[in-house]
This record gives structure tokens, C-alpha cells and sequence, in this order.
């Protein structure tokens, strides 16, 4: 099991509130809501026997004699779609699990607000609704296979990604966070990064002469490491994930460093200070 | 073979010493883990960093080798200590009085203009006259000499003629030809007119002089350098005496030299010093020390020393220590 009870008490407690890109108005945050008819007017039909006569619009009989049934918009579920990292970096640098049960903590929360889900597994979408959609997705995050996937494959399926996306991952991109970038961009989408970051991966126990060989592109660097090499490692680091930041907040995205070696609840008090979660 | 102080025994084994640690650090060096890591992206921006950080990044390995070169043409300059010696500069004033043997003279200011790198030639009789400048050719100040006459006076103004030397060149040496018989006063008057790096050496050359022989003498001993041995005519003329003594038929070569500086020593306390010629060589020869004191064994120190010192710079910037 990805998350225990514990775990899903916790996660259920967590209130998640959908981020909206309005045109020319900046994004609004619209709080979920239960499953239910929608109360917006959309249109009059003419009253067919068989009809919910509650429906019926009584004051139009009264002027025009015929009856008319009032149709309401139908309410659709909030779709986020969530994409778990399980590339060669992610899985050489030990965080597959971290990131399945990360992902699968954030499929809970949607889904027990009655959100839709999809899940990006072995580069294709798939929904997940519903309380059954629970069990599915977490069968499905479980088996997902680590190491094969790259992040900029998602490019072909890219298309199909729903407005609001949520990326947990390590955002190590060794050819460059361009592509992914683009991909994400598409349709104006808002995501939330979730980046999963290990002490480990801010000052790496490494020394002496060593042949680093690159996890996403197979490309070998001889290297000498010592401790200035270390501060320079960590500066570059920083900076890198600096300018990820930076663009998050050009593109109103959101960027949350979460430590991966924290207890869940200090996880998600990092992603959602104040008890909500915006996608 | 001595290194320096250290026998080369010592030299060799410290040269195989620090040949085989460079050795050694190289094929460590090719011995690398290999290790997976989730990118090498901040590992490559951060040896970027480190280059651009030593010295202004791409120029690092030139510029490091010409601190290198710099560092090696430093050490052999200061191993073979050149002395930048200055232009060997000389007034020849010339007195035209008729005690003079101008003739003599003539022939001793050319052997002088040929020694120096630069020369003035001035005559000095009724008036002063300056024939050349330093920048001229040798072959004008042959010319110029040539065409120096006897004048009639038979006093000439030595001093007048010594301070319009020391105006043309204050760091010029002055020497003066003259036939003169100046007394010790005299002498002292022309010897201590002010304004000059060096004292004026007088050499006389009197009509009556005995013989080719000893004008060349006194010539060499009161053109010498140490000019202080023989500054009056009577110490002059005790070299002479010895000269005369012992017969010397040879003025050059260490036979010479050996033997009158021993007489010297045992008659009077002087010291025999080097003739013109000799002098002359010897500044000649500074001015090539560059190449001329280059000692083979300080060569090779100099050499270990470059290699050693590349040797750190290789440590360096491979990193291998």
C-alpha cells in the first residue's frame, strides 16, 4: 500500500480548490463542490410527458399558456490531470517510491473531492472518477514501471492533458527543461511542480576522481570532486532551479520543493500551507 | 658534476623521484570509478564555473603557460645574473700644444674610439673644439681625428676643455691626451673639475716620451681602471722600472700578468691591474653575459626547476593529489 489509513486521514482533511485561467483576468481559484445538479440556467424545452414537472416554468405558462421545462447546465467534474516522474533520474536517484506514494496522496485528495483524475502511466492518460476510481488508481500507480518513461515523451499525449496539471518529480531535465516546458504550456494549462528533492541531492557524499555517467542520456563526465566542487555543485543546482521557479511565476504555475525525507503531513503543509491544495 | 651545491647523484634521484610521482598520479588518474548519477548537468556547469574561475576562462591554459615561461625566464635570469652593462662612452680630449706627440696621440685616441661604443672627439690648443658627437660613426670620429693639427700656443686650457666634455655627456669617460708636463697640482685641478660620474684620466704623452714601449706602458696603467694605484707619474714610472727590469717583450697573457702582479706586491704594496685592452674586453664581455655565463650545471638546476615546476602545475590542474 502506497498510503496508509493514517495517511488518508490526513489527506482527507485537505481541502483542494481548482485554478482557473479566465481570459484577460488573472486565475481564479473556484473551491470544489459536491456532485450535483448545476443550479446555472442554460436554456427553455419544450415540456415532454415523463419530465420532472419541477422543472416546469409555471410564470412562462402563465404569459404564454404552453408549457416549458427549464434546462440547467450540466455540472462536470473537475478534471486535473497528475504526472509522476518515474524517469531514469528519479529512479537512479532512489525516489520511485517517493514519488508513486506522492502521486498517489494527491490522487486521493482529488478524487475524495469528487475531482476526475488522469494519470499519466506508460505515456498514454487515464481517467480515473468516483470512490472506485481510488482502488484503480492506486493499482495503477503501483505498477507503474519506473526507469522507461522520459519526461519529454509525453509530448504525443501532451494534447490531451486537462487544464490544471500537477507534475511530481524531480525536474532534472539533462537536455533541457524546454521541451517539457512546451508541452506543459499548451493550452495555457496551470500546473503545479512538485519538486522531490533528497538532502542527498543538495550536497552529494561524492569525492575524488570519478566518471559521472549522465542517467538520462547516457553521456559520460570525468570529473574531480572535492569540497569546492561541491559548493559549485550547489550553486549551479540552486540557480537551476531557481530559473524553474522563476518561470512558474512568469506562467502563474506554482513550484513547491518538498523534502522527500519529511512525514507526509509536513509535505503537504509545504504544497498547501494552509490546509488547501491548489491544482 | 656539482648541481648547484648537490652532487648530481642527488639531482638524479630527485628528478626520478618527481618524474615517477607524475607518473604514478597519471595512471591513477586514468583508473576512474564510474558512477550513475541523475544528471551531470550541474556537475558540467559547475567544472564550467571552475575553469571560468581560474583564470578568465578560456585564456586559463595560455595564460597559465606564459606564467609558466614567465616563471622559467625568471629563474634563469636570475641564475645567470646578467649584468646590463651601460654603452662604454668616451671623451678623447686631445691637446694640441706642441709638447703633445700628436702623432702618438692620433694613434692611441683611434685605438680608443675602437674600443668604446661611443666616442667624442674634442682638440683642445688655442680654443676647444668638439669634432664629433656620440651619435656619429666611428668612421667620423677617425676622420675627425685624422684632421686634428698641432696647434702654435703652447699652453692649452685643459679644464675649459673637461667641462665642455662633461656638458656634452656628464656620464661620458674622459680621457685626455696631452704632452703636458702638469705638476701634482695641476693635475689635481684638472682630475677634481666637477660635474662628472668618473675622475678624467690623464695620459701623457710627451714628445720626448722613450720609446713605443713605455708610452704603452704608462698608457695602460694610467688608463686602468683602479686608477687610483697610479694616480701621479711615480708610481707610473715604478711599473716602468719594473717593466724595464725584467725585459718584458710580451704586454698581453697571464705570463704577464702573473709575474708583474708579484712584483708589484713584493715592491710596493700596488697591484698590478688590467691594461685598456683587457678592461675593454672585460665590459665587452658583460654585455654578453646573457649567453657567455650560461653555466651548463645551472643550466640543468634551471631545468629541474622548470620541470618540477611544471609538474605542480600539471598536479594542479588535473587535480591528481
Amino acid at each position: 500500500m502506497l498510503l496508509t489509513t493514517d495517511d488518508m486521514m490526513i489527506l482527507s482533511g485537505l481541502k483542494v480548490s481548482i485554478r482557473k485561467r479566465i481570459q484577460n483576468k488573472p486565475v481564479m481559484d473556484f473551491a470544489s463542490r459536491d456532485i450535483g445538479d448545476s443550479q446555472e440556467f442554460n436554456d427553455y424545452q419544450q415540456f415532454t410527458p415523463g419530465e420532472n414537472i419541477r422543472h416546469i416554468d409555471w410564470n412562462r405558462y402563465m404569459r404564454d399558456s404552453t408549457l416549458f421545462s427549464r434546462r440547467y447546465e450540466k455540472l462536470e467534474r473537475p478534471e486535473v490531470t497528475v504526472i509522476p516522474d518515474l524517469s531514469r533520474s528519479v529512479v537512479v536517484s532512489g525516489k520511485t517510491k517517493a514519488v508513486k506514494r506522492f502521486s498517489a496522496a494527491i490522487c486521493f485528495s482529488l478524487l475524495n473531492k469528487g475531482m476526475t483524475v488522469r494519470l499519466f502511466s506508460n505515456r498514454s492518460f487515464e481517467r480515473y472518477s468516483g470512490k472506485s476510481g481510488w482502488q484503480r488508481v492506486h493499482h495503477d500507480i503501483e505498477l507503474l514501471d519506473g526507469g522507461n518513461t522520459k519526461m519529454l515523451s509525453l509530448s504525443p499525449a501532451a494534447s490531451s492533458m486537462s487544464k490544471n496539471v500537477v507534475v511530481v518529480s524531480d525536474l532534472i531535465f539533462s537536455d533541457g527543461f524546454g521541451q517539457f516546458k512546451e508541452n506543459i504550456n499548451i493550452a495555457n494549462r496551470l500546473a503545479l511542480l512538485i519538486n522531490l528533492s533528497s538532502s542527498y541531492d543538495h550536497e552529494p557524499d561524492l569525492n575524488g576522481n570519478l566518471k559521472l555517467l549522465d542517467s538520462q542520456n547516457d553521456k559520460t563526465l570525468p570529473c574531480y570532486i572535492d569540497s569546492r566542487m561541491i559548493a559549485r555543485y550547489k550553486k549551479c543546482r540552486a540557480d537551476y532551479y531557481h530559473q524553474i521557479e522563476k518561470h512558474c511565476l512568469k506562467m502563474d504555475w506554482q513550484y513547491k520543493d518538498v523534502n522527500l525525507e519529511d512525514s507526509l503531513q509536513n509535505q503537504l503543509l509545504t504544497i498547501a500551507p494552509a490546509g488547501t491544495l491548489y491544482v | 658534476m656539482i648541481f648547484n651545491g648537490f652532487p648530481i647523484w642527488f639531482v638524479i634521484v630527485i628528478a626520478a623521484i618527481s618524474s615517477g610521482v607524475l607518473i604514478a598520479s597519471h595512471f591513477l588518474k586514468m583508473q576512474q570509478k564510474s558512477l550513475i548519477v541523475p544528471t551531470t548537468l550541474f556537475w558540467r556547469k559547475a567544472m564550467e564555473s571552475s575553469r571560468r574561475d581560474v583564470i578568465f576562462g578560456k585564456l586559463s591554459s595560455i595564460l597559465t603557460l606564459l606564467f609558466l615561461l614567465t616563471a622559467v625566464f625568471f629563474i634563469l635570469f636570475s641564475m645567470l645574473a646578467p649584468a646590463i652593462a651601460p654603452l662604454d662612452k668616451k671623451i678623447l680630449i686631445i691637446d694640441t700644444c706642441p709638447a703633445t706627440n700628436l702623432a702618438e696621440a692620433k694613434k692611441y685616441a683611434r685605438e680608443l674610439v675602437q674600443q668604446s661604443d661611443r666616442a667624442i672627439v674634442i682638440s683642445v690648443g688655442q680654443n676647444t673644439r668638439i669634432h664629433t658627437n656620440l651619435n656619429d660613426h666611428r668612421q667620423s670620429a677617425f676622420a675627425s681625428i685624422d684632421k686634428i693639427i698641432a696647434s702654435e700656443s703652447s699652453y692649452s686650457n685643459l679644464e675649459q676643455a673637461i667641462k665642455e666634455a662633461k656638458i656634452a655627456d656628464p656620464h661620458a669617460q674622459i680621457i685626455v691626451l696631452s704632452g703636458q708636463n702638469l705638476n701634482s697640482q695641476e693635475r689635481l685641478d684638472v682630475i677634481s673639475c666637477p660635474a662628472s660620474d668618473y675622475a678624467p684620466k690623464i695620459i701623457p704623452l710627451q714628445v720626448h716620451f722613450p720609446g713605443e714601449f713605455q708610452l704603452q706602458a704608462k698608457a695602460y696603467c694610467m688608463a686602468d681602471e683602479r686608477f687610483e694605484y697610479c694616480e701621479n707619474q711615480n708610481q707610473a714610472d715604478l711599473v716602468l722600472d719594473l717593466i724595464a727590469e725584467h725585459q718584458f717583450t710580451q704586454w698581453q697573457g697571464p705570463e704577464f700578468v702573473e709575474k708583474l702582479s708579484s712584483m708589484l706586491e713584493g715592491r710596493s704594496g700596488l697591484k698590478y691591474r688590467r691594461p685598456v685592452q683587457e678592461i675593454n674586453k672585460n665590459s665587452s664581455q658583460k654585455r654578453l653575459s646573457f649567453s657567455l655565463n650560461l653555466k651548463f650545471d645551472k643550466a640543468l638546476y634551471g631545468i629541474v626547476l622548470f620541470l618540477l615546476l611544471l609538474e605542480i602545475y600539471l598536479i594542479k590542474k588535473h587535480k591528481l593529489v
